[in-house]
């Protein structure tokens, strides 16, 4: 967890956009700030193991579908 | 909710009498007068802030995620190992200058701040690592 640590990407906006939704209801879905979402999709921000969970729980998708892990 | 409701109500009470016994009734010196009126005005914003919570449903959820997000937790508690970080630093410059000037006084008090600030965080970190 943390600011600027590029070594999780993840693949939310593309999961939004399939299931046609904003920043602000995924935000809502997961009870974080809609600026949160933003930095994880910017990959500013590396969410917690939990957070990334409920994420990857909303698209109903494991977590490695939704988060990549870079070496 | 309602222990912080009687909290602030407290701290309003105090700052409110600091504050008349100073400017008012001239009891106490100006100093304790602007602190009241700080404590006065953080009560009263805070409990503004609780009413809104309490009758504002909207503004109540939005106070929610805006206190329990995790990314504002992270970035507060990072802002606040960095300020400890950065006056730490200026104490031990300022020590060096005192130490230079030779005003042992302030020597002294600097010294009792800086061990104590960084006995406080070894004794922190030691229970912090046996409990996570």
């Amino acid at each position: 967890m943390g600011l600027k640590e590029p070594l999780l990407s993840s693949r939310i906006h593309i999961l939004r956009a399939e299931y046609k939704l904003t920043q602000k209801d995924l935000a809502d879905k997961v009870s974080v700030s809609r600026q949160t979402i933003i930095s994880i999709e910017k990959g500013n921000y590396t969410p917690s193991l939990l957070l990334a969970y409920k994420i990857a729980k909303t698209f109903g998708k494991p977590i490695e579908e939704v988060f990549i892990f870079e070496d | 909710m309602e222990k912080r409701v009687f909290s602030y109500v407290i701290i309003l009470i105090v700052g409110g009498v600091l504050f008349l016994l100073s400017e008012i009734f001239g009891k106490l010196d100006s100093f304790w007068g602007g602190l009241g009126l700080a404590l006065f005005i953080f009560a009263m914003l805070r409990l503004i802030q609780i009413r809104r919570i309490k009758t504002n449903e909207e503004y109540a959820e939005k106070w929610s995620i805006a206190s329990n997000d995790e990314r504002n937790i992270y970035i507060s508690k990072e802002a606040r190992s960095k300020a400890f970080n950065f006056s730490m630093m200026i104490q031990a410059i300022t020590l060096i200058i005192f130490t230079s000037l030779n005003m042992t006084e302030y020597i002294k008090i600097l010294s009792y701040l800086f061990v104590g600030q960084l006995c406080i965080y070894f004794a922190l970190y030691f229970v912090l690592r046996k409990i996570a």
